[in-house]
């Protein structure tokens, strides 16, 4: 299958950092790639590159077939040219200009008919519900509305890619919460490849279809977003899509449907990794908060992966509660139900299945 | 990360650059070869470097003295203004003084016409014959209260002219203060009185520093003041010095070099000090969160206070402007004491003279095209900067700014000398002389004026438009001048009346056929006829004040519109 973005070896440096370092990225048609890490990862001057609005120092861009910049050959389409719709972070939205004026803006450019401009605003307004709000100036809206004019601005030229850039980090999480749900749809609906930059893991595995997880200017991994949840391959990854408690330990059995690891928890059983590792390995493992559960003492018959413990601490958050449990001297992070209440400094057992444990290699 | 800018081409900016270059840089260095060799007038070809300019500078006593008593009065004036100043700022933004926030824009009147019209206008009050307060206290105690000529009289002037300057500095220092700073103390136990004392004006004193050396520099190099008070009363001082050694024959042209010279050295060297004051950020109490404004409640003395700004107003801003309207209005000579005294003959007088005719059209024009031209040039210089990776940049930035830190007088004997050398006759006898030395004086206030608001217009908005399919000059024509509109018109506003009233480049390249407004005035002020000197200043005054208020008018109805 053709790929409708493809970034080749593009090498990025603003004065002595480097932005990015050897990237390659393939964008297939009609999906939606999220680009996810911490601030300076390189991300967004990923985004800026693919937009031509930076122009790499070297490597290649491709777009639905064309080459856009070309360091070896010194092409460089400037981003007026590329037919790419963006959603900034800061909106973006003209303050000078109507709502209407700022989703025509585009096609006036490109000296399209009155009528049909019309026409296209209509419709584009009516897709991102601004309907009866044409003749707004966008300080007289909200910053959700602001973003949804940002995004018919970008879908008024029916792009083949549309780019978003932290679309949601200046709005309020009630209504970052539907807006991330509507981009889906719509970009879904109207088959366009869409690339999403942002630091939210949440944001990107309620988007994208794939997610890419940067590092200091490169791609440390890549995959179906479900996998990169569940089931990242290094540790960098599991920590920034939010797994919270962190064991080490070394492999002492080695079966065929299961592994055995020696922790300072005690002994843990879990399910063959998908990563290489071999007995008496030093390993890392994962296992979510919300993944283990907590039980009265003594605890369930079945004594595997199950390890007691005391409640350090309790605080509870609206709909659920957060534990710290105190187990052989390691603290353990638990999330638990709210009709789950136990009291502090109270004995428990925490138990999680073998499957719930996510094992990487050892050396950071 | 958003440190990369659009590539483009280097070819526009480089000859930007190199326009800079020809404007800046020549003045200065011609103004250095003058005060080290014996080079007179167009001769800059086989010179010799020498220190003789130096020599005589100082063997010449009225040299030093003129050098002594800038030092003097700037150093004593800038101390009042700042003391006032601080005071001033004080009662505005941090008691609960009823009225005075209105009040505030009258106590920047000596800085909104300028110290060469406002050094005039106290002469209608304290001229020895004709000064309306002489008048009076002769009438009242039978001897003249004070006479304007005089060291008092120039450092009262300069106080009043500079106390804006160091208010402009110590105003910010008080908005920004942390009202929990003085109620931890009241909280402590400290008095009232011990609070404002030891914690409002004690945290004050390095803004107060700051404020006193740039007030210092200012009275340094002001030409304007002097030029109507001192050279009356044979006072040497050092501004004016440069620009009476310029008028000798033949003219001293590279002792006037030294001199400006010797005045630019110590004015960096303060400016540096101010600069490295205000820039050392452990003395900030800003940008905390929860950072509280807040204004001390104050009894029956608020009203105290009310008085002192009032009767600061009264006499710094009110009575000299308002003397200048009869002054100018009168038949006789002096003050108009009889109602059939006033008529506008003084301004019907004053209109037939092809002289002053000739003034007030150059002058507009001037200011103009003038303040046009740089509005659209320092535009392009600052959207160089801000907005490209042009790899000079930061050298384009630095040069245009390069004229601010310029004693005036020192920058407008530079750009004389360069003219002198390269302009041929009848360009130099002719408004594009002016107007050329102006735009050089002026290009760093343009850069000045610009800078922070394209910063301040986030570049998002204007990749949002390239996104759209805007080519770059379509962006910059359909988002960022839109958007910029409002401090176009106010840096248009301000930059015509800088124009217009500017005075040490005027005098010194006016002629009688490229002749300005301002120089006009003083021209008139040598010849003695004082009526005609005060109704050609009142419409200045009258010019300049309707231009700042409809520039400020529009732009903040512009601002407004779109809630910027």
């Amino acid at each position: 299958m053709e790929y409708m973005i493809e970034c080749h070896n593009l090498i990025k440096r603003f004065g002595e950092t480097v932005a990015l370092d050897n990237v390659n990225l393939n964008v297939n048609k009609h999906e939606i790639i999220a680009i996810i890490g911490p601030s300076g990862c390189g991300k967004t001057t990923l985004l800026r590159c693919i937009a031509g609005l930076e122009r790499p120092d070297r490597g290649r861009i491709i777009m639905d077939g064309d080459i856009v910049f070309d360091s070896d050959k010194g092409i460089f389409v400037p981003p007026d040219k590329r037919g790419i719709g963006m959603v900034f972070q800061i909106f973006a939205v003209w303050p000078h200009m109507t709502v209407f004026e700022n989703i025509a803006y585009p096609l006036k450019l490109r000296k399209i008919p009155k009528d049909e401009i019309e026409r296209r605003v209509k419709e584009v307004i009516e897709l991102v519900n601004l309907q009866g709000l044409e003749n707004r100036y966008p300080h007289q809206l909200s910053g959700g509305q602001q973003q949804r004019i940002s995004l018919g601005r970008a879908l008024v030229m029916q792009p083949k890619v549309i780019l978003f850039d932290e679309p949601m980090s200046n709005l309020d999480a009630k209504l970052a919460e539907k807006l991330k749900i509507d981009i889906r749809i719509l970009v879904k609906n109207l088959k366009i490849t869409a690339v999403y930059v942002t630091h939210d893991q949440l944001e990107a595995l309620t988007v994208a279809d794939r997610i890419a997880v940067m590092r200091n200017g490169r791609i440390l991994e890549i995959g179906p977003s479900l996998d990169i949840y569940k089931k990242p391959k290094n540790t960098f990854t599991a920590e920034f899509v939010g797994v919270s408690n962190k064991i080490r330990g070394k492999v002492v059995k080695f079966m065929n449907s299961y592994i055995e690891i020696e922790t300072q928890l005690g002994k843990l059983v879990c399910d063959p990794p998908y990563i290489d590792v071999k007995p008496n390995e030093e390993v890392v493992m994962y296992i979510r908060a919300s993944d283990i559960d907590i039980c009265p003492y003594p605890g369930p018959a079945e004594k595997r992966n199950a390890f007691e413990g005391r409640i350090k601490s309790r605080s509870f958050t609206g709909d659920s509660f957060i534990y710290i449990v105190e187990v052989n001297g390691a603290e353990l992070r638990v999330h638990a139900p709210a009709d789950i209440d136990i009291e502090e400094s109270t004995r428990v057992v925490l138990v999680f299945d073998p499957s719930k444990v996510i094992v990487l290699k050892g050396g950071e | 990360m958003r440190k990369g800018k659009l590539p483009s081409s280097s070819f526009f900016p480089n000859i930007i650059l190199f326009i800079v270059m020809l404007m800046v840089l020549p003045p200065i260095v011609i103004l250095f070869l003058y005060s080290l060799s014996n080079a007179s007038l167009g001769k800059l070809s086989n010179i010799s470097l020498t220190f003789e300019p130096y020599t005589k500078l100082l063997q010449d006593s009225t040299n030093i003295k003129s050098i002594l008593n800038s030092l003097v009065i700037a150093s004593l004036s800038a101390l009042f203004g700042t003391l006032i100043a601080t005071f001033t700022a004080w009662i505005i933004v941090k008691t609960d003084t009823p009225l005075v926030g209105k009040l505030e824009p009258l106590l920047l009147v000596p800085v909104a016409i300028s110290p060469f019209l406002y050094a005039l206008s106290w002469t209608t009050l304290l001229d020895p014959y004709i000064g309306i307060i002489n008048i009076l206290t002769n009438i009242l105690i039978g001897k003249t209260l004070l006479t304007i000529y005089s060291f008092t009289g120039l450092i009262l002037v300069t106080t009043f002219a500079c106390m804006p300057l160091a208010y402009i500095v110590i105003k910010p220092f008080f908005e920004q203060f942390d009202s929990s700073l003085e109620e931890a103390s009241i909280i402590s136990g400290a008095s009232k009185r011990v609070t404002i004392w030891k914690i409002t004006f004690g945290l004050a004193v390095p803004t107060m520093i700051s404020a006193y050396l740039l007030a210092f520099v200012w009275c340094m190099e002001e030409l304007g003041i002097p030029l109507i008070l001192a050279a009356r009363a044979a006072i040497p001082i050092a501004s004016l010095r440069i620009y009476e050694l310029t008028l000798t024959w033949p003219p001293n042209y590279n002792v006037a070099a030294a001199l400006a010279i010797v005045v630019m050295i110590i004015n960096i060297i303060l400016y540096r000090i101010a600069q490295s004051i205000i820039g050392k950020k452990q003395w900030t109490t800003v940008g905390l969160r929860g950072f509280r404004k807040g204004v001390m409640k104050f009894g029956k003395i608020k009203y105290l206070f009310l008085s002192i700004v009032l009767i600061y107003i009264v006499i710094s801003s009110i009575l000299p402007i308002i003397g200048m309207v009869p002054m100018s209005l009168s038949k006789v000579y002096g003050f108009p004491s009889r109602l059939e005294d006033i008529a506008l003959d003084n301004y019907v007088r004053l209109l037939s003279k092809p002289l002053a005719i000739t003034a007030i059209k150059n002058s507009i024009i001037i200011a103009t095209l003038g303040s046009f031209i740089l509005l659209v040039f320092t535009f392009l210089i600052s959207y160089i900067v801000n907005r490209t990776a042009y790899k000079a940049k930061n050298l384009l930035d630095t040069l245009s700014m390069f004229p601010l830190s310029i004693p005036s007088i020192v920058i407008a004997l530079g750009i004389f000398l360069y003219f002198l050398y390269i302009l041929p006759t009848f360009i130099y006898v002719s408004i594009f002389s002016i107007m050329l030395g102006m735009l050089i004086r002026f290009i760093g206030h343009g850069t000045r004026a610009f800078s922070p608001v394209m910063k301040q217009v986030h570049q998002g908005l204007e990749d949002a438009a390239r996104i759209s399919g805007a080519s770059q000059f379509q962006t910059i024509k359909d988002i960022l001048i839109k958007l910029m509109i409002p401090s176009f018109i106010s840096t248009y506003t301000f930059l015509f009346i800088y124009f217009v009233r500017e005075l040490p480049l005027s005098i010194l390249l006016a002629t009688s056929k490229n002749m300005v407004w301002t120089a006009a005035i003083y021209s008139l002020w040598e010849l003695g006829d004082v009526r005609l000197v005060y109704a050609f200043a009142c419409m200045e005054i009258i010019l300049i004040l309707s231009v700042r208020f409809i520039g400020v008018y529009l732009s903040k109805r512009e601002e407004r519109k779109w809630n910027i």
